[in-house]
């Protein structure tokens, strides 16, 4: 037992740790909650275009998002460095002996790569992206997996229907660098006899004989899911989220609210409007930050963009401050309000504009320019808090399919980096204008965007990152990229 | 809040008796109503009770028992029409109809009436052939059962694995190809795996993520407030402060108990605020700190005395003491925002098998209904005292609670609701209930 002493406050992340050196366990003093222990191995089961690069990096995507370092191995690319030239199909064939040691090196390099990730660069979880589809092959993973430490689950993408192969094989095999100088038939033809060249050998994961390994098995993009043993928190949320995103054609718009009076007077956060009762928020309560003239304007534009995109059963989220809400009522369609979708809290800064912030607190403005993903204003929230409280608002994207989200520029950042799979450190600057809209549409393996102005001004609420982040920085330094404003 | 429900849910449990259905309906249930989604179960079981004043012998349950049949049928029947009335005239969003439903014939009544009123179905299937499993079920709950309430444990097992053979014969499980249309989740050997098929929509989505997440391993989970803090003494709400003299006579209190306790493998979380940090320091063992365990915003509110907050906000006092569960801070949070919040917290608790959660007042409140099943009504009255441990095992189909003291003063902090609640009441009458500070 020790003794009750003194705490500091880490002056970046807010969070408290003891003053003497901490001998117990490394991870204290982390901002989020860790449930990882030893590393995992995902490893990917089943024929070509079963969509298994396409959960490789969606789950990669995903698990870096809420802070579990991942990465994807994909043997595929090892062959393609170490073949440079594809030929065709024949590679494949089962008899081809020099294709076959070769395929095995690559297997093997790739391995080597897991064992550096996870052992020495810190990563949590590799995903080895293969067919796999041999128990031979399974067998050799599992056994490399256990001279490291390593925890395994497997995850199998099992279809017959052929409509499916053959869309994944336009979707993403006709642009692969395999297929450069060749027309759509060739390659459909050259990519199903390559898929019969695993066909004869291919063993499923058996319910009896893998009983003890653990795995999901997800059949026909989703219509029914096996799970085997799920070891652990990471393999928990690894199946939810497998077992929630599907395949369906869809597009997700993101924007801000329309411009507030705060906006325009250069503050950050606030609300406004908040009833007597203090409970949910409803346009046409008074108070003074919500929508500017050319707010509202826009809010009309956006219900304009809206029918003129005639979109099938949207869905209308916003969050529970007056500013999205009001900026969702001139829709004239339902909405649903998540309190998850709040703006960042900037806690002691809420309501200040930068200026103020610079001269109440330099040294916290400074902090934030040096990390500002995982910064967190006192008595408020970082980046890296947001993220965790979105979470569920991006399991509930990944279920649904056509979605509005009304929404703030922190949080716009943070859901926009989840779809173009932006790092932590890029996050928080990412550009998210007012009276934009963007249209995320999923597309083979990414996402693409279009950004759509709606024509109505607004002040420019994006602050630079500037050259000099150093507490001792003059005014001046600090507030040279605060943008204009009123 | 985001509303999860469209149209209404029918579950339908699946399964031979002593399978854990009633146990997956009761936890289910209660999930459900603490995340804010009114349900409620039937069980069928209870209707035959009801109908058949005393039970004799497995030999009601023999599938050539005329009479016997036709009873249940109505059993059956009369617990529909009550799912009815509760989801289609009382705002209910999910039943769970508990009952062995094991042949084909029964699940498409079910599935017709279903269709016939609107409600989306869900099958979960209970599959578990483990005779000690099986053996271990009949001693937790058939024992106990009105059922068996005057006879011996060997004449109760005995009966009762009879009553299972009077089902097996007949037990069409939910299968692939014959039912490759149905929504369901089939649960085999209690969570070693599992088979899902056709989940629709995000309730359904929610109810197999919180299935497959549930265990039966033996173990406590143990709550308990920080030490008392500076603030708590001045009778202040909110804050981040250290712990005053006794709260560190606490925290040592603490870990001389957990030590004796002699936990296998406990986990131990705080929330991210300085008193609760402080409190685990304490045990010299590793925590992990969790945000979300946050003591509830009272934003405007933060670090005032009951005294102040009348004499600023006499309003929004009296609003509160009118709902305190829903009522929300002006610029901070609601109880209700809290369990929204407090929900990863429940599901990695349901995850994981002994855990010390250090926490606060209302943070420990939310969780404690959760695992007692308490209503919003009652959520916000829970007396959690500070300096006191609450030992929480899973018995039977609920949980046993202990409450240990650890015999170090501390101040009192919890303010019942006083007797009126009208916005035009004298500060005197809504200072009443305040406890006593510095």
């Amino acid at each position: 037992m020790s003794e009750v002493g003194e705490l500091t406050q880490t002056p970046l992340q807010k969070v408290w740790i003891p003053h003497a050196s901490n001998r117990l366990h490394q991870r204290r003093g982390s901002a989020v909650p860790q449930f990882t222990n030893s590393p995992t191995m995902v490893i990917l089961v089943g024929l070509p275009a079963r969509g298994k690069t396409y959960i490789s990096k969606k789950l990669t995507h995903y698990l870096n998002w809420i802070g579990i370092p991942t990465k994807v191995f994909n043997v595929g690319q090892y062959r393609r460095e170490a073949v440079q030239t594809y030929q065709n199909y024949e590679f494949f064939r089962p008899d081809n002996q020099e294709a076959m040691h070769i395929r095995r090196q690559c297997a093997l390099a790739a391995l080597k790569d897991v064992h550096t990730y996870l052992s020495r660069e810190e990563g949590q979880v590799a995903v080895f992206d293969a067919t796999n589809t041999t128990r031979e092959r399974r067998n050799m993973i599992l056994q490399f997996a256990g001279d490291h430490g390593y925890k395994v689950f497997f995850i199998e993408s099992i279809c017959d229907d052929p409509d499916i192969i053959e869309e994944n094989i336009t979707q993403v095999k006709l642009s692969s660098p395999d297929y450069k100088d060749c027309n759509r038939e060739e390659v459909v033809e050259d990519f199903l006899k390559r898929i019969e060249c695993y066909q004869l050998h291919y063993q499923p994961l058996d319910d009896e004989l893998d009983s003890a390994l653990s795995y999901i098995k997800i059949f026909n993009v989703g219509l029914r899911y096996l799970v085997n043993r799920v070891q652990d928190h990471v393999q928990s949320r690894t199946v939810y989220y497998l077992m929630n995103i599907h395949v369906t054609p869809r597009a997700i718009y993101l924007t801000r609210h329309g411009e507030s009076r705060h906006n325009l007077q250069g503050r950050i956060g606030g609300d406004s409007g908040l009833s007597p009762r203090g409970k949910q928020v409803g346009a046409g309560h008074g108070g003074d930050s919500g929508l500017s003239p050319r707010g509202k304007q826009f809010a009309s534009a956006l219900a304009g963009f809206i029918e003129s995109q005639n979109i099938r059963e949207l869905k209308v989220w916003t969050s529970h401050m007056k500013r999205t809400i009001q900026t969702a009522e001139a829709l004239h369609v339902p909405y649903e309000q998540w309190k998850a979708l709040n703006e960042i809290d900037a806690g002691v800064c809420e309501e200040m504009s930068y200026e103020e912030i610079q001269a109440h607190h330099p040294e916290e403005f400074a902090l934030r320019d040096q990390d500002k993903y995982r910064y967190r204003y006192p008595k408020g929230e970082s980046y890296e808090d947001l993220v965790q409280r979105l979470e569920p608002v991006i399991m509930e994207l990944e279920r649904q399919e056509n979605v509005l989200v009304i929404c703030h520029q922190a949080v716009m950042r943070c859901l926009l980096a989840y779809f173009l799979d932006k790092s932590a450190e890029e996050l928080p600057y990412l550009k998210c204008p007012l009276h934009t809209v963007l249209k995320l549409t999923p597309v083979a393996y990414g996402c693409q965007v279009e950004s759509i102005f709606l024509n109505v001004e607004a002040v420019n609420t994006h602050r630079e990152r500037p050259q000099n982040v150093d507490v001792t920085r003059e005014p001046e330094e600090a507030l040279g990229t605060v943008p204009p404003h009123y | 809040m985001f509303c999860m429900t469209n149209c209404p849910t029918l579950i339908v449990m699946v399964g031979l008796p002593a399978r854990g259905k009633t146990y997956i309906s009761k936890k289910l249930t209660r999930y459900l109503n603490w995340i804010g989604v009114p349900t409620k179960e039937f069980n069928v079981g209870q209707y035959r009770r009801d109908l058949v004043k005393t039970y004799k012998s497995f030999e009601f349950f023999l599938p050539d028992n005329e009479e016997g049949l036709k009873i249940r049928k109505q059993c059956a029947l009369a617990a529909l029409n009550d799912v009815q009335q509760y989801l289609s005239e009382e705002n209910g969003h999910v039943a769970v109809f508990d009952a062995t439903n094991t042949t084909r014939e029964r699940r498409e009544t079910i599935f017709r009436f279903g269709e016939e009123n609107g409600y989306k179905t869900f099958f979960v299937e209970s599959v578990c052939v483990d005779p000690e499993v099986i053996a271990a079920n009949i001693v937790q709950v058939k024992l106990g059962s009105p059922d068996y309430v005057d006879c011996s444990n060997d004449e109760a097992t005995e009966d009762f694995m009879k009553r299972i053979e009077c089902y097996k014969n007949t037990y069409e499980m939910l299968d692939e190809t014959l039912d490759k249309d149905l929504s369901y989740i089939k649960i085999m050997d209690v969570g070693r795996s599992y088979l899902v098929n056709r989940v629709m929509d995000h309730i359904q989505s929610r109810i197999v993520y919180y299935l497959m997440n549930i265990h039966v391993t033996p173990r406590s989970i143990y709550l308990c407030r920080h030490g008392e803090s500076e603030l708590n003494l001045k009778g202040r709400i909110g804050g981040d402060t250290g712990l005053s003299l006794r709260g560190k006579e606490f925290a040592k209190s603490l870990a001389q108990f957990i030590n004796e306790q002699n936990i296998k493998d406990l986990k131990v979380w705080t929330s991210q605020m300085k008193r609760t940090i402080q409190t685990a320091e304490a045990l010299g063992v590793p925590y992990e700190q969790w945000k979300v365990l946050n003591e509830i915003d009272a934003g405007v509110c933060e670090e005032m005395t009951y005294e102040e907050i009348q004499e600023n906000y006499p309003l929004e006092f009296a609003l509160r003491d009118q709902d305190k569960y829903r009522y929300r801070y002006p610029k901070g949070e609601s109880y209700e925002d809290l369990v929204q919040r407090l929900e990863p917290v429940i599901m990695e608790l349901e995850r994981q098998e002994n855990v010390l959660v250090i926490c606060h007042q209302a943070v420990m409140r939310c969780l404690l209904a959760y695992f007692l099943d308490k209503t919003a009504e009652q959520l916000p009255y829970l007396k959690c005292p500070l300096h006191s441990v609450l030992k929480l095992t899973p018995v039977a189909y609920g949980c046993k609670v202990e409450s240990i003291f650890l015999n170090i003063e501390a101040v009192n902090t919890h303010r019942d609701k006083p007797e009126n609640v009208g916005v035009d009441r004298s500060r005197e009458e809504a200072l009443r209930t305040v406890p006593n500070h510095l």
